[in-house]
C-alpha cells in the first residue's frame, strides 16, 4: 500500500519526501480535527460515571 | 504463487500496522485533543460562576450550568462543576449526578469526570484526610477524604445519600467523586469519599 503511493509520487526521493509528509500531516490532521472529535463520544473509554449511562 | 502470497502477507503486515497507529493517535486525542476545548468551556462557566445574581436560595442548576467550584489543593487542581452526568456536560467539566445533595447538604454530593489530565487522573493520589473544597456563592465547605476504593460500573450505591449504609437515612454530609478506572480503561470506577469538616461563609472571612 505505502509502496505503491511511493511508486506513484511524481519527481526524486527528496519531492517525493516532501509529498509524502504533506499527505501525512494532511491525514493527521483530518483525523484529529474531524473524525476524531466525531468518534469520541461513540467510544467513550474514560467514561466516569457509575450507574446506568446514557 | 509465492510472490502472491509474500504480497498479501506484506499488504496485512501494513494494515496492521497502520491500524495500531491509529489506535494511538486516538488515545492522544482522548487524553490531549479535548484539554483546549475543556479550559475554554471552564474559562466561560468561571466567569458565569463570579458574576451571576446572588440569590439567597439559588434555584436548581439546570443541565450543564455551574454549580460550585471544586478544590483539591493536593492535585493543585480547580474546576467549575456543571450540572448533570452525561457526556455533553462532562466535556464541559466535572458533573454533578442531578438526583444527589448540594454542597453543605445533609447527604452526598455527588461529582463525576473524565480521568483525563485536564480533569481526574491523578485522584488516585488522595490520601485519607486530604481536603476537597466545594465552593457556592456564598460559602466555603471543606471536605476531608475518608475513603478510596474502586468499584464496577453498576454500583451505584457509591452515590446513595448514605454511601456507607445504603438505603438508610442520611445523617452526615458527604461528597463522593467518581471517575474511571483504571486510566485509559472503562470496566471500573475509581470512588472518593469525603466528609465534611467545617463550613466557612465567604463574606466573614
Amino acid at each position: 500500500m505505502y509502496g505503491w503511493i511511493w511508486r506513484r509520487l511524481p519527481g526524486g526521493p527528496a519531492t517525493k519526501l516532501l509529498l509524502s509528509a504533506l499527505i501525512l500531516t494532511a491525514v493527521g490532521a483530518l483525523l484529529w480535527f474531524v473524525v476524531f472529535p466525531w468518534a469520541e463520544p461513540l467510544l467513550p473509554f474514560d467514561d466516569g460515571v457509575v450507574g446506568p449511562t446514557s | 504463487m509465492r510472490i502472491a502470497l509474500a504480497r498479501i502477507i506484506h499488504g496485512v503486515g501494513e494494515l496492521i500496522l497502520t491500524a495500531g497507529v491509529l489506535l494511538v493517535l486516538f488515545a492522544a486525542y482522548g487524553l490531549y485533543g479535548t484539554a483546549a476545548e475543556t479550559e475554554a468551556e471552564q474559562d466561560r462557566l468561571n466567569t458565569v460562576f463570579h458574576t451571576g445574581p446572588l440569590a439567597a436560595a439559588p434555584p436548581p442548576a439546570r443541565e450543564s450550568e455551574p454549580v460550585s467550584v471544586l478544590d483539591i489543593p493536593r492535585l493543585k487542581k480547580s474546576w467549575v462543576v456543571v450540572e448533570g452526568v452525561s457526556q455533553k456536560a462532562l466535556k464541559k467539566g466535572p458533573g454533578h449526578y442531578p438526583e444527589t445533595a448540594d454542597p453543605g447538604e445533609v447527604g452526598n454530593f455527588a461529582v463525576a469526570a473524565h480521568r483525563t489530565p485536564s480533569f481526574f487522573w491523578d485522584l488516585d493520589l488522595l490520601r485519607e484526610g486530604d481536603e476537597i473544597v466545594a465552593e457556592t456563592r456564598s460559602t466555603r465547605f471543606v471536605y476531608r477524604v475518608v475513603r478510596q476504593r474502586i468499584v464496577t460500573p453498576g454500583q451505584v450505591e457509591v452515590i446513595d445519600p448514605n454511601p456507607d449504609a445504603p438505603g438508610a437515612p442520611a445523617r452526615r454530609e458527604m461528597l463522593t467523586l467518581t471517575t474511571c478506572h483504571p486510566r485509559m480503561a472503562n470496566y471500573q470506577r475509581l470512588v472518593v469519599h469525603a466528609e465534611l469538616a467545617e463550613s466557612l461563609p465567604k463574606g466573614a472571612a
